[in-house]
C-alpha cells in the first residue's frame, strides 16, 4: 500500500516530516518500509509562455520557439505538434537532469541553437502523456518552479502492512492511526451533492441469491456523465499512490477506494440486460471474460454479478470486459458491496489472481461504510463528469452487520503489559481510535465496523500498547522458571558427534533436503519417497532419503570448484512416508571422503584416500562413544560391490560403508573415488553404553609375543584375530596386527599378516612356559582352521 | 702394581696437555674418543684391571675410576666452553628449520548457521530455556490451525507452504512445537525448539526454500510484556554485545497477541544508515509476541490464569548479519572456500 504525505496531510493534522512519521507508523505496527520522495528531478523546470512560434528554416517538424520564463526570453527549438503561441508550458533549463535521466544541455539541431527542453507530461516523470508538450493552466504565474505551480513535492510511503490491518489499506485508515498517534482526529471530507427527482429504485433493483457470501449490495444510478480525462489533481494523487488514470468515472472509484478503502465497481448502465442486479454463485465450468480481456472458467468458489441474464462482474474480483465503462458510456450503474472475505478469498485463489479490490475485500471491509462510500463516488461523478445523481439508494442489506461490544478490564491490560496506565488513558486512546467507550470499573468498548480484526480484550490491549508505545513499557531483566534444565542425550551425542568429526578434519554441511526424485531413486530405488504436491521444481520435488546422496552433490559442487580434497558430514533427517500417520523422520549420519589423504606436506608422501581412512575414522568415533563397529559384506546399490558394508554394532545394522559406485559416481559428475557411510543416528544412540563403571588397573605385567603368518588371501583378518582371542581366552588382553605383506618372499594368492598380542592374568605373573604353551595352542589352531604357516623371524 | 699406577698418572697427564692444546670441538670430539672411548686409553685401564694382581684391584680400581671420573669432568667442561667460544659452528650443524610447515592434520569447521544455533541455544539454555523438537513434515492443525491461523485467511499468505497433501504440509515456522510441548505439559514451561523450517518461495540472495528457526517460549501464571522485552534484550545483548540498541514495534502474528516485532541497530553502521539497513537504522531480527488466548484454548490451558510470551527467530538471517553474508544459498552449496572461513 503506498501512502501519500500530503495526501495524509490533507486528511489529518500533524507536524511530523516524512521520516518521523515513518518512524512512529512503523512503531505502532504500521510497518513503512520506503519512503520515496516526488517532485524529484524538477528542480530546473520552470513555468514559460510560448511568445512567438516560428518554422525551422531547414526542418519541416520542428518549431523555433520564444519561451518568456520570467527573467528572460529563451530560443528553444520544440517537435511537437501541439505548441502554439500564447500558452504556457514546462520549460526545462540548461542543466536540468529530468527524472527519465535526460540531461538537458544547449544543443544546435539543424544549425540552430536550442536553450533548453519544452516537456511533455511523461519527460517530466508526471504523466502518460507524451502525445506532444504539457499545457499548463494559463493562470500559472511564468517563472515559477513547476514543483511549486503544481504541487508536486510530496513523499510516497511504502506500507508492508499485516494481514490484519485491513483498515489500513484507505488513506483515512492510515490517517486515523496518525492521528491517534499524534493526537489529533480525522477531517473526513465533507459529502454533499445533488439528486434528481428520478428515483434509483425505478432504475435496478438488487437481488441477492447467497446473502451469506454477499450481506450488503448498494447500487446507485448516475446519468449522463460525461466521460472524459481526469482533471491533472485527480491523476496525481492516484499516480502518486501507483495508479494509472483511465477516464473520470473509473478514476473517481478508484480514488473513492484509496481514500476510504471501499472498492467500488461503475458499470455502463446501458449494457445490462435488464434493471437488475443478481447476485449468485458461478456454475462449475461457467465462462466469463474479465476486463482484462482474459476468459476464465469459473467454480461455485465464485460469486457473480450479473443483471439477471448474464454475468457482469466477479464479484469483489473483477469487472467484466463487456459491461465495461467506456468513451460511449452514458449511464452508470455504482456498485458498493459488502462480501464475505472467505468467499472472496476462495474465489480469487481459485482464479490465480490477486486484485486492489479482492486484496481489501479478503482483509475485511467495513459492511457499515458502503453507502457513504457511493455517496462520496456520487459527489465526485456530479463535480467531474457532470452526472446527475438518481435520488436514493437501493441497498439490500437483509441483516446488518453490529458493531463489536469488548468488555476491557483496565487491570488487566495493565497486568498484560507491566504497565500502569490509568483507565482514563486507556479510554483516550481508544477514543482517538473512533472506538465508543463506556466507563464503568470495567471499560466497555464499541469497536467499529471497520476494524475487524478487533473481536476481544486482548485485541484492545494490543491497540493500547501500540498506540501507547512499545518503547515505553517497562522491560524486566529478573529471571524466573524453572531451576532444572536439561539437554536430552540426543542432543549432547549430536554435539559430541559433530565436535569429534570437526576434529578428524571433517567440513559439516546442511544440504537442501528436496530433491530431485530421479537421481535419489538411482540411490535407493526401494525407497517411499515423501513427495510435495507443489514443488518448486521437479528437481526439488521429493524430501531426502539419503544422505549420501545429498553429500554426492556437495562433493560434486567443490570438485567442479577444483576443491578436490573433500572431507564432509552432515547430521540430517531422511524421510520415509507410512500410511495414514506423519512421515518417518530418522536422523542420520552421512559421511564422504575424497581425494587426498594427508595435506601436502614437505615429509609427507602424497596418497589417495582410501576404505582404511573411512572406516579408521568410524572405529575412532566408536571407541569414542564406548562402541564397537563390526562390518559385514553387503550390498547397497549406491556402493561398489566388492566395497559395500554394513555397519553393526551388536549385532543391529546400524549403516552402511564402503566406496561409492562408479555410476553413481557419473550421475553427479564425481571424478575420482569417493567413500561414504551413512548410519542411522538413533540406532547408533541406542548402541552407546550410557553408564561406565570402572576396570581396577592390572596389577601384574604383561607378557608380549609377536606372531606372523602366512594365509591364503580370503581368510579375512578378523577371524584370525578372533580366532586367538577365542583360543587365548581371558589370557589376551590385546591383539594387534601390526603387518600385512604380500611380495617377493611369499607366494601368490597367500599374505602374511603379523599380530602383536598382549598376555596377562589378572591374578599373576605369566611365566615364559606358561604363555608359551598358549602361543603355540594358538598357532596349531590356526593351522588347523585356516592352514596358516608360521613365518619364522 | 706401580707401573699400573704410574702409567695412569701418565695418561692423566698427557689428557690434560693435550687438552690445554685443543680448541675445536670436533678435535676435542677426537681426543675424547682417544682416552675415553670403548677402546680408549683411559677406558682401557679399567678393562686392564683384570690382570693385576687380585689383591691389588680394589684400590687400583677405586684409583682408575677417580681418574676416569677426572677425566669425563674435564672433557665436560672443555666442551660447555668450546660451544660458548664457537656457537655458531654447532648450531649450523643442527639448525632447525623451525618456519618449515609442521604435520598438520586436516582441520574440518562447524557450517556457519551450526554455530550460530550452538551460540544461540547456549544463551537460552543458560537462562534456564530447556530444548524441544518437532518434526518437519507436520498436520495443517500444528502448524495453523492450532496456532490461530484460520482457513481462509491471508494470514496464511505469510508464510507460503509446500504441501505433501491437503492437510500435511513442511513446516512453516518452528512454531508447532508450541503447540506439540503444551498438549503434553503444563506450565511452567521454558523451552526452546530449533529445527528446521520451509517456505514455498522463489530461491535468490535473498530467501530459500529451507532455513533454520529458533522458537522460544515461556509460560506460567504472571508472564508480562515485560519479561518478554527483558529476555530478548538480554538475548541480543549477549549475542550481537552489551552496547547494542534495540527496539520493540507493533506487529502481527496470529499465535501472539499483543504482537512485536525486534530490531537491533544496524550492526554495519549503528544506526546511521547504510545499504544493509535499507536507510533504516535498524535491522528486523526476530518476532515476538504474548502468546494469543486461542493458542492456550487450543491447548486446554486456562488464558485467565496463564500468560507467556513466544519468540522466533531465524538463523540463517541472524548468521548473515553476523558475519556480513550477502547471499543465503551459500549455506545450502556448501562450497569449502566458503566454509572455512567460520
Amino acid at each position: 500500500m503506498k501512502v501519500s504525505y500530503k495526501w495524509l496531510k490533507d486528511l489529518v493534522d500533524f507536524d511530523w516530516s516524512p521520516e518521523e512519521l515513518a518512524t512512529r507508523l512503523t512503531d505502532a505496527g504500521v510497518e513503512v518500509e520506503t519512503i520515496t520522495p516526488l517532485g524529484m528531478g524538477l528542480e530546473k523546470v520552470v513555468v514559460g509562455e510560448i511568445t512567438r512560434v516560428q518554422k525551422h528554416p531547414q526542418a519541416n517538424h520542428l518549431f523555433v520557439c520564444e519561451v518568456e520564463i520570467g527573467s528572460e526570453f529563451l530560443q528553444i527549438v520544440c517537435g511537437a505538434p501541439n505548441v502554439k503561441e500564447k500558452v504556457k508550458v514546462p520549460v526545462a533549463l540548461i542543466g536540468a537532469r529530468l527524472p527519465i535521466g535526460v540531461e538537458i544541455r544547449k544543443t544546435t539541431l539543424r544549425g540552430v541553437d536550442s536553450f533548453g527542453m519544452i516537456c511533455s507530461e511523461k519527460e517530466l516523470g508526471i504523466g502518460e502523456d507524451q502525445k506532444g508538450i504539457m499545457i499548463l493552466d494559463s493562470r500559472l504565474r511564468i517563472g515559477l518552479t513547476l514543483t511549486e505551480a503544481l504541487d508536486l513535492e510530496d513523499c510516497i510511503l511504502n506500507l508492508d502492512l499485516t494481514p490484519n490491518r485491513a483498515d489500513c489499506l484507505s488513506i483515512i485508515g492510515v490517517a486515523r492511526d496518525v492521528g491517534a498517534l499524534f493526537g489529533s482526529s480525522v477531517k473526513k471530507p465533507q459529502i454533499r451533492f445533488n439528486e434528481i427527482d428520478e428515483l434509483t429504485k425505478d432504475w435496478v433493483e438488487v437481488e441477492i441469491e447467497d446473502p451469506a457470501a454477499c450481506p450488503r449490495y448498494a447500487a446507485r444510478v448516475i446519468k449522463d456523465v460525461e466521460i472524459k480525462d481526469s482533471p491533472f489533481w485527480l491523476k496525481r494523487k492516484l499516480e502518486s499512490v501507483g495508479m494509472r488514470s483511465i477516464n473520470n468515472v473509473v478514476d473517481v472509484t478508484n480514488f473513492v477506494m484509496m481514500e476510504t478503502g471501499h472498492p467500488l465497481h461503475a458499470f455502463d448502465y446501458d449494457l445490462f440486460s435488464q434493471k437488475k442486479v443478481v447476485v449468485r454463485r458461478a456454475e462449475s465450468g461457467e465462462k466469463f471474460i474479465t476486463l482484462d480481456e482474459v476468459e476464465r472458467s469459473l467454480n461455485k468458489e465464485n460469486l457473480l454479478i450479473t443483471d439477471g441474464k448474464k454475468p457482469v462482474a466477479i464479484a469483489g474480483i473483477m469487472g467484466g470486459m463487456e459491461s465495461e465503462v467506456s468513451s460511449n458510456t452514458k449511464n452508470v450503474l455504482l456498485e458498493s458491496a459488502y462480501f464475505d472475505p472467505r468467499v472472496i478469498r476462495r474465489g480469487r485463489i481459485f482464479l490465480g489472481v490477486s486484485t486492489e479490490a479482492s486484496q481489501r475485500f479478503e482483509r475485511g471491509m467495513d459492511p457499515n461504510g458502503v453507502v457513504n462510500a457511493a455517496n462520496r463516488a456520487c459527489q465526485l461523478l456530479e463535480e467531474l463528469a457532470d452526472g446527475k445523481v438518481l435520488k436514493g439508494v437501493v441497498d439490500n442489506y437483509p441483516c446488518p452487520i453490529v458493531p463489536a461490544q469488548v468488555t476491557l478490564r483496565p487491570r488487566r491490560v495493565n497486568q498484560i503489559l507491566a504497565t500502569d496506565l490509568k483507565s482514563k488513558e486507556m479510554v483516550q486512546i481508544l477514543k482517538r481510535l473512533d472506538m465508543e467507550v463506556s466507563e464503568n470499573q470495567d471499560l466497555r468498548v464499541t469497536v467499529p465496523t471497520f476494524r475487524p480484526d478487533l473481536s476481544r480484550e486482548i485485541d484492545l490491549i494490543e491497540e493500547i500498547a501500540r498506540i501507547y508505545g512499545y518503547d515505553k513499557t517497562e522491560t524486566s531483566m529478573k529471571a524466573s522458571g524453572s531451576l532444572v534444565t536439561r539437554l536430552s542425550e540426543e542432543d549432547r551425542f549430536i554435539t559430541r558427534i559433530k565436535h569429534f568429526l570437526v576434529g578428524k578434519g571433517f567440513y559439516e554441511v546442511l544440504t537442501n533436503n528436496l530433491v530431485d526424485p530421479k537421481i535419489l531413486k538411482r540411490l535407493c530405488p526401494e525407497i517411499s519417497t515423501v513427495n510435495l504436491q507443489n514443488p518448486l521444481s521437479q528437481e526439488m520435488s521429493v524430501l531426502t532419503g539419503s544422505l549420501v546422496h545429498n553429500l554426492l552433490g556437495v562433493i560434486s559442487w567443490n570438485k567442479k570448484r577444483k576443491e578436490e580434497d573433500v572431507r564432509i558430514f552432515e547430521l540430517g533427517k531422511v524421510y520415509l512416508t507410512r500410511e495414514n500417520e506423519l512421515p518417518k523422520e530418522r536422523l542420520h549420519l552421512g559421511l564422504a571422503l575424497s581425494g587426498k589423504r594427508e595435506m601436502i606436506h614437505w615429509g609427507t608422501e602424497e596418497t589417495e584416500v582410501d576404505l582404511y581412512d573411512l572406516k579408521g575414522i568410524l572405529e575412532s568415533l566408536a571407541s569414542n562413544l564406548g562402541v564397537s563397529f563390526h562390518l559385514n559384506q553387503e550390498k547397497t546399490i549406491p556402493l561398489k560391490s566388492d566395497s559395500s558394508f554394513q555397519i553393526t554394532v551388536d549385532g543391529t545394522k546400524v549403516g552402511i560403508l564402503g566406496e561409492v559406485a562408479q555410476e553413481i559416481l557419473e550421475l553427479f559428475e564425481i571424478e575420482g573415488k569417493v567413500f561414504a557411510a551413512e548410519l542411522d543416528f538413533e540406532r547408533l544412540l541406542a548402541g552407546i553404553p550410557m553408564r561406565k563403571t570402572f576396570q581396577p588397573l592390572p596389577k601384574f605385567p604383561p607378557v608380549n609375543r609377536d606372531l606372523a603368518i602366512l594365509v591364503e588371501e580370503d581368510v579375512l583378518s578378523e577371524r584370525i584375530s578372533d580366532k586367538i582371542k577365542t583360543v587365548g581366552g581371558d589370557l589376551i588382553e590385546e591383539i594387534t596386527l601390526f603387518d600385512v605383506y604380500r611380495g617377493k618372499q611369499i607366494s601368490p594368492g597367500k599374505k602374511s599378516l603379523a599380530f602383536a598380542i598382549r598376555y596377562r592374568a589378572k591374578d599373576k605373573t605369566l611365566t615364559d612356559q606358561e604363555v608359551e604353551g598358549i602361543h603355540q595352542k594358538i598357532v596349531l589352531e590356526l593351522e588347523k582352521s585356516f592352514g596358516a604357516i608360521l613365518r619364522k623371524q | 702394581m706401580k707401573k699400573y699406577q704410574e702409567d695412569l698418572e701418565k695418561a692423566r697427564k698427557e689428557v690434560f696437555e693435550e687438552l690445554a692444546k685443543v680448541d675445536k670441538i670436533k678435535n676435542l670430539e677426537e681426543l675424547k674418543i682417544k682416552y675415553l672411548g670403548r677402546k680408549g686409553i683411559i677406558t682401557s685401564f679399567l678393562k686392564n684391571l683384570k690382570e693385576v694382581p687380585t689383591e691389588s684391584r680394589p684400590t687400583l680400581g677405586k684409583l682408575a675410576n677417580q681418574v676416569k671420573d677426572q677425566v669425563e669432568a674435564i672433557f665436560k667442561k672443555r666442551i660447555k666452553e668450546l660451544k660458548i667460544r664457537e656457537p655458531s659452528e654447532e648450531k649450523r650443524i643442527e639448525l632447525l628449520d623451525y618456519t618449515l610447515p609442521g604435520r598438520r592434520g586436516w582441520q574440518g569447521k562447524l557450517h556457519p548457521i551450526t554455530q550460530i544455533s550452538e551460540k544461540i541455544i547456549g544463551i537460552f539454555y543458560g537462562m534456564g530455556f530447556e530444548v524441544a523438537k518437532g518434526p518437519d513434515v507436520e498436520t495443517d492443525y500444528y502448524n495453523f490451525g492450532a496456532l490461530n491461523f484460520p482457513k481462509d485467511h491471508p494470514a496464511r499468505d505469510m508464510q507460503d507452504t509446500f504441501y505433501i497433501h491437503d492437510d500435511l504440509l513442511l513446516r512453516t515456522h518452528t512454531s508447532p512445537v508450541q503447540i506439540r510441548v503444551m498438549e503434553k505439559r503444563r506450565p511452567p514451561l521454558k523451552i526452546i525448539a530449533p529445527g528446521r523450517c520451509y517456505r514455498h518461495e522463489a530461491i535468490n540472495a535473498r530467501s530459500y526454500c529451507t532455513f533454520h528457526q529458533v522458537e522460544g517460549f515461556y509460560v506460567d501464571t504472571d508472564v508480562t510484556f515485560a519479561d518478554l522485552k527483558g529476555v530478548l534484550s538480554a538475548f541480543v545483548w549477549e549475542l550481537f554485545g552489551k552496547e547494542i540498541a534495540v527496539r520493540f514495534r507493533g506487529s502481527f502474528f496470529p499465535f501472539t497477541e499483543p504482537s512485536a516485532e525486534m530490531d537491533i541497530a544496524c550492526v554495519n553502521c549503528k544506526g546511521k544508515g547504510c545499504g544493509l539497513c535499507k536507510y533504516r537504522g535498524w535491522l528486523e531480527i526476530l518476532g515476538a509476541g504474548m502468546i494469543d488466548p486461542e493458542v492456550f484454548k487450543n491447548v486446554g490451558y486456562d488464558p485467565e490464569v496463564y500468560t507467556g510470551y513466544a519468540f522466533g527467530m531465524g538463523v540463517e538471517r541472524i548468521t548473515m548479519l553476523k558475519y556480513g553474508i550477502d547471499d543465503i544459498r551459500l549455506f545450502y552449496e556448501n562450497d569449502l572456500r566458503f566454509l572455512r572461513q567460520f
